[in-house]
């Protein structure tokens, strides 16, 4: 891989795109056939996020049988355009949008630069989601994306036994990856059980290659013994300093675990997920309008459907950041704001135009329904944030405890910002990233209030931290031509 | 005078109007706080806490805030919650031999008012504040600066306004005002009409917004200001820093285009660093700049070079209620009977707020206060335009 560096930049280009995983892929895709000046900027080592996540297995996978065709689609375009004549930053974090398009960002060697760009695509992805229990901060205890990291950036089994818990599709995925890598999985938890799962049967009828691979995956755990247990929580993890074992039980009707139905895992890890959460930072603190839509996983960005424009003009927001719905609504939006900007820059026939964003608008909602199926399938209920015992930390950076919480709630204080000054509940170094989401779930599951009225999430830049010495400008220029 | 205890309508739940609430419901005054968003979302929510003294100008405003430190004392004691009230002292830092000389006059006059504001050279000062960069000129000193969690504070007030009987409304829009025969009667909003006797406007930088409801036009504007704050760490600053440039942005806005906005520093009970802040009209924008960022920190790194290794972890900005004299519009207008203003006290709505919640209070229930608000009435604007 070519080292890039930020030398290489220029002060203006004509499309900026923010993220490179699906969405980001698509839209260079195309835009890079139109002779203009594109910047693609990710802060990972590689292009093709989530989904493909490391650039150097690609020959082992290209010889692999791959189930999804999509993911064969994605590391051809990751190739090509890493091929391109077209500037890459690597392992570059934006960390601010601003009028006339202005981008802040660092590399890794914490230099912050601006550059413009006439357009900006921004496909930022999505994290994880989670559900705080008693414990889950003890090292050992990990995402279900990250243990799938693990495996395959570095290629190492989050430890010999892994135990595999939360909601939604991918802890099938990753159990059965684990054991395609010979790992031992000691047992599947699944919060929800087959009847909440029936209950979203409605949405099966347009998802049947997704049920396929999900059938797959059930098949080959089913045939290394591996037990998967239904309405099944997490009461406890325990352990010092590395996870030893963990607590499990049977949940009722209010997603209370049922006394005598405990059982104890010795493991020194557990992966847990509850579906994901979009990265929207960026959007709000450039001021795009956002709104909250559970079927679409939470708060999205706002877009023309037809173009993928946001609230800003110029500014469009494509893939996870418009709604969860998988690599394919990725992949789909892209090309959309692709040809939307084609289409602004007077650079295509406006007719053929309209054909092609006609026949992805379709695609496109085809898959929005597929998302909430998803959605569905991850969803955590109103009742398991209820049932957060108070011990429990909700704020990892501050330690705050979901009893300092509890109580603040009772006090009157039923907005996310205001819960946050009361405790400092994501005030520390993350800056909630992990638990700002997890609180509005709290407080919406406790309240039952309107989204709007919980609070929308605020955010300034930077959205990561930087160390203040990467400001100084005079540091910079020497580094800069 | 009124005889009997009036229905009081406070608006704005900062830190002023949750001050004027909790000094008006100790006394029995019944009292409802209406507020927009959340408590402390205003300027309140978005400041350093500096309760800086010898940064006042001497008379009427050093007064205000002399006696509002004395409120202090009392209240981190009987305030709910913790409100991190810290007599930490504060120093103003000189980096040029220019600045030394343009505070000289400030300081003498400081000095002739009875304020003790010692003079240090550049050992002196490192002495105090042994991360300071070795490039600074000197410092002043002065020991009762002060420093306290302005949310927390705005927060405890309001509790203890609360415990006291007062109501607290949050999420309620003031759209406007009813006057009958010359006198306010009630004020409406999107959840509603409150009738009331007495309506004090709180409202921060909105202030002239409420007060257009009843015909008066006040030049209260926004000045934003933008924060950056660091990581918790150990102890790094003992006290409270400004810079000289801050007190020459303040009441020389011509000597600080030259010159840069002025920073200040201080370190929260936390750990966090606040370094602020910008002073910028922008109209009702709260939005950060890169170039604001930037300029504080440029300004408070060169200060504190130790500071460079700390990472930012969050940035903000929030609109300070400027008035054109930098001093606070307070107390009963003319017309209509019964409108109350407390609002724009620009930069120093922190430091002023004890005392102003206990003068708006003695004004309003005994028609006395311990210090005249003659100086601070709203028509001083009206005359000085007829005058010139
Ligand atoms: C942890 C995790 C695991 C997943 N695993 C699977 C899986 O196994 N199978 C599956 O089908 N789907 C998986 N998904 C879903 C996946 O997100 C979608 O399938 C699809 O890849 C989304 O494409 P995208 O382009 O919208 O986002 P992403 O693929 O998430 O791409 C976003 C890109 O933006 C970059 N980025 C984000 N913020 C910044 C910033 N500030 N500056 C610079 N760059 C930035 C990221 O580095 C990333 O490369 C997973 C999602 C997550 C969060
Ligand atoms: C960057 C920065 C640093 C600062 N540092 C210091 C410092 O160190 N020391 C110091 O003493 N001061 C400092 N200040 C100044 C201080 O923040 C302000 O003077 C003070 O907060 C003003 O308080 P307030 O209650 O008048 O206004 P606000 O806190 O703004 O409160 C007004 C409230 O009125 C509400 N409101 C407005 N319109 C309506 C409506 N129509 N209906 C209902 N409610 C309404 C708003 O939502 C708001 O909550 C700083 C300010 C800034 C911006």
């Amino acid at each position: 891989m070519t080292s890039w560096d930020l030398k290489v930049l220029k002060s203006k280009y004509h499309i900026i795109i923010i993220g490179c995983g699906f969405a980001g892929l698509a839209a260079a895709d195309i835009l890079t056939r139109y002779n203009l000046d594109v910047l693609i900027i990710d802060e990972n080592p590689h292009l093709g996020g989530q989904l493909l996540r490391k650039i150097s297995t690609l020959k082992q996978t290209k010889k692999k049988f791959e189930l999804d065709p999509i993911k064969k689609i994605g590391f051809e375009l990751a190739r090509s355009i890493a091929g391109q004549n077209i500037d890459i930053l690597y392992t570059t974090q934006v960390l601010g949008l601003f009028p006339d398009h202005r981008i802040l960002m660092v590399d890794h060697s914490e230099k912050i630069v601006e550059c413009q760009g006439d357009f900006i695509i921004c496909a930022t992805g999505a994290r994880e989601k989670y559900l705080p229990f008693k414990g889950w901060t003890i090292p050992g205890v990990m995402s279900t994306g990250a243990a799938q990291i693990l495996m395959k950036s570095s290629g190492v089994l989050p430890a010999k036994t892994t135990l595999v818990g939360g909601t939604g599709p991918l802890q099938l995925a990753l159990a059965a990856a684990i054991l395609q890598n010979k790992g031992r999985v000691s047992a599947v938890l699944d919060q929800q059980n087959f009847k909440d799962k029936f209950g979203i049967l409605h949405l099966w009828q347009h998802n049947l290659p997704k049920i396929i691979e999900g059938a797959i995956y059930l098949s080959r755990l089913f045939l290394q013994g591996t037990p998967i247990r239904q309405r099944t929580g997490i009461a406890e993890a325990i352990g010092k300093n590395q996870l030893e074992k963990v607590v499990t039980a049977q949940l009722d009707d209010q997603n209370g675990f049922i006394q005598g139905t405990e059982r104890i895992y010795n493991t020194h890890a557990l992966a847990v997920g509850y579906g994901f959460t979009p990265n929207i930072e960026l959007p709000i603190q450039a001021g795009c309008d956002i709104k909250f839509d559970k079927k679409k996983g939470g708060w999205i960005v706002c877009v023309n459907e037809d173009t993928m424009e946001t609230s800003l003009s110029a500014f469009f927001a494509v893939g996870e950041i418009t709604g969860i719905a998988g690599a394919k609504k990725s992949y789909i939006e892209g090309r959309i704001a692709a040809w939307s900007i084609l289409n602004q820059m007077e650079l295509v026939n406006g007719s053929k135009n309209k054909a092609n964003l006609r026949l992805l608008y379709y695609q496109r909602q085809h898959q929005i329904e597929y998302g909430a199926f998803l959605n569905a399938m991850c969803n955590v209920s109103d009742s398991a944030y209820q049932s957060i015992d108070d011990d429990t930390i909700i704020c990892r950076c501050e330690e705050i405890t979901m009893g300092d919480i509890r109580k603040t709630i009772t006090d009157g204080f039923l907005t996310v910002n205001s819960i946050k000054k009361t405790t400092r509940c994501g005030m520390g170094l993350c800056q909630g990233r992990i638990c700002g989401p997890v609180l509005f779930d709290i407080l919406s599951g406790i309240t039952h209030g309107h989204p709007g009225q919980i609070g929308e999430p605020s955010v300034r830049s930077p959205i990561k931290t930087v160390p203040l010495g990467a400001f100084l400008r005079a540091n910079n220029k020497t580094e800069m031509k | 005078m009124v005889s009997h205890m009036p229905a009081i309508v406070v608006i704005g739940g900062g830190v002023i109007g949750t001050s004027v609430a909790h000094y008006l419901a100790c006394k029995g005054a019944k009292v409802t706080l209406l507020e927009k968003g959340d408590l402390a979302s205003g300027s309140s929510g978005a400041c350093d806490g500096l309760i800086f003294i010898q940064s006042k100008k001497p008379g009427v405003h050093l007064q205000l805030a002399l006696a509002s430190l004395e409120l202090y004392e009392e209240l981190y004691k009987e305030l709910p919650g913790h409100i991190e009230f810290k007599k930490s002292g504060g120093m103003v830092i000189f980096e040029t031999d220019a600045e030394f000389e343009a505070m000289c006059g400030y300081i003498q006059d400081q000095q002739a008012t009875g304020i003790d504001v010692s003079l240090l050279n550049t050992n002196q000062a490192l002495k105090k504040e042994p991360y300071l960069s070795k490039h600074i000129k000197g410092a002043t000193f002065f020991p009762l600066d002060a420093q306290v969690n302005p949310i927390a504070l705005t927060l405890g007030f309001a509790l203890s306004a609360k415990q006291n009987g007062a109501r607290i409304i949050t999420r309620t829009i003031v759209k406007g005002i009813k006057i009958q025969n010359n006198r306010v009667s009630s004020v409406q909003t999107d959840q509603g009409d409150f009738n009331t006797d007495v309506i004090i406007n709180a409202a921060g930088a909105n202030a002239s917004e409420i007060a257009a409801m009843v015909g008066i036009n006040i030049p209260i504007t926004p000045r934003r200001g933008q924060i950056v704050v660091t990581q918790a760490v150990k102890p790094i600053l003992k006290h409270c820093l400004i810079s000289a440039k801050y007190i020459a942005a303040k009441y020389h806005p011509a000597l600080a285009k030259e010159k840069g906005e002025g920073i200040s520093m201080e370190q929260t009970q936390n750990g966090n660093l606040l370094l602020g802040s910008t002073r910028e009209f922008a109209g009702f924008n709260k939005q950060n700049t890169p170039e604001g960022i930037t300029r504080i920190i440029e300004q408070t790194t060169r200060i504190i070079p130790e500071l460079k290794k700390l990472h930012v972890i969050r940035t903000f900005a929030g609109l300070r209620p400027y008035t054109p004299d930098s001093l606070p519009i307070l107390g009963q207008v003319d017309h209509p009977k019964g409108f109350v203003m407390a609002a724009g006290h620009e930069g120093d709505g922190i430091a002023l707020a004890p005392i102003t919640g206990k003068l708006i209070a003695q004004m309003i229930l005994t028609g006395k206060t311990d210090i005249p608000l003659d100086a601070f009435a709203v028509d001083r604007f009206q005359l000085q335009k007829e005058t010139t």
